[in-house]
Formats: structure tokens, sequence, C-alpha cells
């Protein structure tokens, strides 16, 4: 219906113009939006039989909800809405801390606290891009360390938490800024994201490593007719950030060995590892035996502080294998 | 200096004749040029209560719900009367520096 239809224009309006007046204190704010909606009214029923063109003439002889927020904003003191060193922070802060701590929604809080304070964005703004997914990440990130649950789903809500939400908000909230970043704020913020993700990226490829046997703690190698079987340390080297290692079982027969991965696995730095020993070869070096080993990472449950997974098979001190 | 000016032309509106909104902007937008857009009013009426320059109230209306009407506060009319002796001399000495046209 018609009537309906120009009625939810006028509405979106009011709202559109009541968002933009979200950064007044709420009193100045309710007396404009009060008057404004008075004004609109009575304006309409002026008009008998009101058009939609009649009331889109209404609201442009208005003016655009920004342009009265912003002379609000004049009259009342408040800073411009340019952005400035705090907005460019809060997108930095966010994004940075999501790239560098995935699991953990700790660069956006920090962001979020900055972006309490901004003027720049109106108060819906700050939900939906900031308050909000901050709290379903902080939410998340209990519910994850709280339940520990299987492997797939602790992991998968680890990454919403500390990387999805965080970057979507960002997003969002530097859509949300739009003509009001400068070119130059946008070239920065793309440089720091450029600086920070390439690493975390390229630290995340798999890499070969190696480890000697004789590096082992325990159990103690022990031979067995031909086989020798043993424990040793591979480890895998993040660039910058350090490595994490896992205990190997292997035993070696001299021709063929048998992979098995360690029943300690390390969390890394990131959270995200736990080591999987996928294929070694072995071969004798001098009084060693050299292990070859193609590891990769695969998402973990345990938390950062580090918790062992038990599973696969330990090398009895007897020389016998047993399973977890 | 437009900025500056229409908030004592809202004063002076006031003093005139107690008020309400909308007849302000009717009648501020009846002067050409003075106004872009009718809501950046609301905005000034908002800042001079708060200020106390003017003060608001409520009227019936025969044609619909109680109106806000605004009337003078004597901050107000003290403002008023300060700004209408330096508009004078600012009117005067850029009249007598830009002179007539040639």
């Amino acid at each position: 219906m018609t009537t309906r239809h120009i009625d939810r224009i006028a509405e979106d309006y009011l709202r559109r113009l009541d968002d933009e007046l979200g950064v007044l204190p709420a009193r100045q704010r309710r007396e404009i939006m009060d008057e404004i909606r008075d004004h609109l009214a009575e304006r309409r029923a002026d008009i008998p039989a009101e058009t939609e063109a009649d009331l889109r003439d209404i609201l442009d002889r208005l003016g655009d909800p920004r342009e009265i927020a912003d002379e609000a904003r004049r009259r009342f003191g408040l800073p411009d809405a340019t952005a400035g060193p705090l907005e460019i922070a809060v997108l930095l802060v966010m994004t940075a801390g999501a790239i560098v701590l995935p699991w953990l929604p700790a660069g956006m809080a920090i962001g979020v606290l900055l972006l309490w304070r901004s003027p720049c964005w109106t108060r819906r703004a700050k939900y939906v891009g900031g308050y909000l997914p901050l709290g379903a990440a902080i939410a998340l990130t209990a519910a994850n360390s709280l339940l520990d649950s299987g492997i797939g789903l602790s992991a998968l809500g680890g990454l919403i938490a500390g990387l999805v939400l965080p970057l979507a908000g960002a997003v969002y909230l530097a859509v949300r800024l739009g003509r009001r970043l400068r070119p130059l704020a946008w070239a920065c913020t793309a440089a720091v994201l450029l600086v920070v993700a390439v690493p975390a990226v390229v630290s995340l490829v798999p890499s070969r490593t190696s480890a000697f046997i004789a590096r082992d703690a325990a159990p103690r190698p022990v031979t067995s007719g031909k086989t020798a079987c043993g424990a040793f340390y591979a480890a895998k080297h993040f660039p910058g950030r350090g490595a994490i290692e896992t205990n190997v079982g292997i035993c070696w027969n001299g021709g063929r060995a048998w992979r098995t991965w360690g029943p300690n696995c390390p969390v890394s730095s990131t959270g995200l590892a736990r080591l999987s020993v996928h294929r070694c070869t072995v071969r004798s070096q001098g009084s060693v035996l050299v292990i070859d080993t193609d590891i990769t990472e695969r998402a973990t449950t345990t938390s950062a502080f580090g918790r062992s997974e038990g599973y696969g098979w330990v090398i009895a001190p007897d020389g016998t294998f047993r399973s977890i | 200096m437009k900025r500056g000016a229409i908030e004592y032309c809202v004063l002076a509106l006031v003093e005139r004749r107690e008020s309400y909104g909308l007849e302000l902007v009717q009648t501020l937008s009846a002067v050409d040029g003075l106004v872009t857009s009718e809501g950046t009013i609301y905005p000034l009426l908002s800042r001079l209560r708060r200020d106390g320059a003017i003060e608001s109230f409520w009227r019936e209306s025969d044609s619909g719900p109680p109106r806000r009407y605004y009337r003078l506060t004597e901050q107000g009319r003290q403002s008023l009367r300060t700004f209408r002796s330096e508009w004078d001399r600012f009117k005067n000495a850029v009249d007598q520096l830009i002179g007539e046209s040639p």
C-alpha cells in the first residue's frame, strides 16, 4: 500500500538521522529528534493527499541527516568527523591483532576500547562493527576454553573469534568511515597490513626439518634384533617466532622406518600448531641416525599454555610399541 | 559569518514573538540565502536552549498535538543587545571600506 511505503520512507529518514546524531549527548539528540519529528508530522499533515514525491520534497528541504548531524557537531563544539590518528589506530589494532593472534581477540578488545572514544562513528556503527563482534568473540573464546570439544570445532571457534570477527568488524568500520578516511590513511593502513600479513602467511607454510636421534630424552633407544627404536625431537621453525617441537617415536630396522607421531605436542606461539610427522626417511651418519621428516601443522584444540595430547604410540623401555 | 549571525536572527525572531520550531524555520527560509537546509535550525535551537538564551514551553494548538514554543530569556535579551551594537559597528565599518560598487 502506498501510504505504508511513504511512512516507511519517513521512518527510514528519522532512523538515519537518529543514527547520525548518535555522536551528540543523549538529551540534545532527543530534543532535536523530537523537534524534527514534529516538523515532519506537521508538514505532512498540511498536504491533503500526500504522494511520495511530496514527502521526498519535504525531506529534501529538511536536509541530509549527515548535514544536520555535522551542523549539530559544530554547534556543540564536538570535534570534526574527519578520521585522525585515533581512527587509524582502531582499524590497525583490530586488524594487526587478528593477524598476529588469530585465536585470541586481544587486538580487537584494545581496538574497541579506542573505538569507544572516537567521534567519527555513529553509535550504531560502533555496535555493529565493534561492541557486538567483540562480545561474540569473547563468548566464543570462553566457550572454547570451557568446553574444549572436538578438534575441528574448537579450532574453528578460535579462528572465528580471533580472526574472522575482528577482521569483519574492522572492514565494516573502515567502510562506514568511507569518505572521511583520507587516502593517506588508507595507504598507511594497507602498508602496515602488508608488513604484518605477509610474514604471517609465509610462516604458515609447512617446512622440512631434520632431527638427530641422538638428541632424544626419553624413552631411551633400544635395539631389538636389527630394529632400533628411539625417540627424537622434531622441530618446525617459524621465521621470527621460534620453533615448536614434538616428540617422535620411531623404529628403524635398517631399511624401513615405522613412522609415528609423538605423545607430546607442544603448542606453538600461534596456538594453532600440532605437528604431524607424515613421512620420514632415516639414514645413518656416522654413529647417529638422521631422520628427515616432513612435518605439517594442523589446528589444535589445546590452549596457548600447552597441554599434552595423548594419542599415537609410545616406545616402552623394553622396546615394545604401546598405543596410547 | 553567516553561522554566527543566524543565531542572533533566531533570537531576534523569538524576541519579536514567541514561536515554535517550524514557524522559525519558515521565516528564516523565506529570507533569501540564509538557510541551506531546514533541519540545521534545530541543532541551533537545541544549542541556544542549552546555553540558556531561549527557553521552551508547551502550548496547545487547535490543529493537532501541543507544540514546543520558544521565548527569549533575560540572558538571551542581553546577548542580543550586545550583538546589535557590535553588528552596527561591523556593518558600518565594512560598508565604509567596501564602499559603493564602481
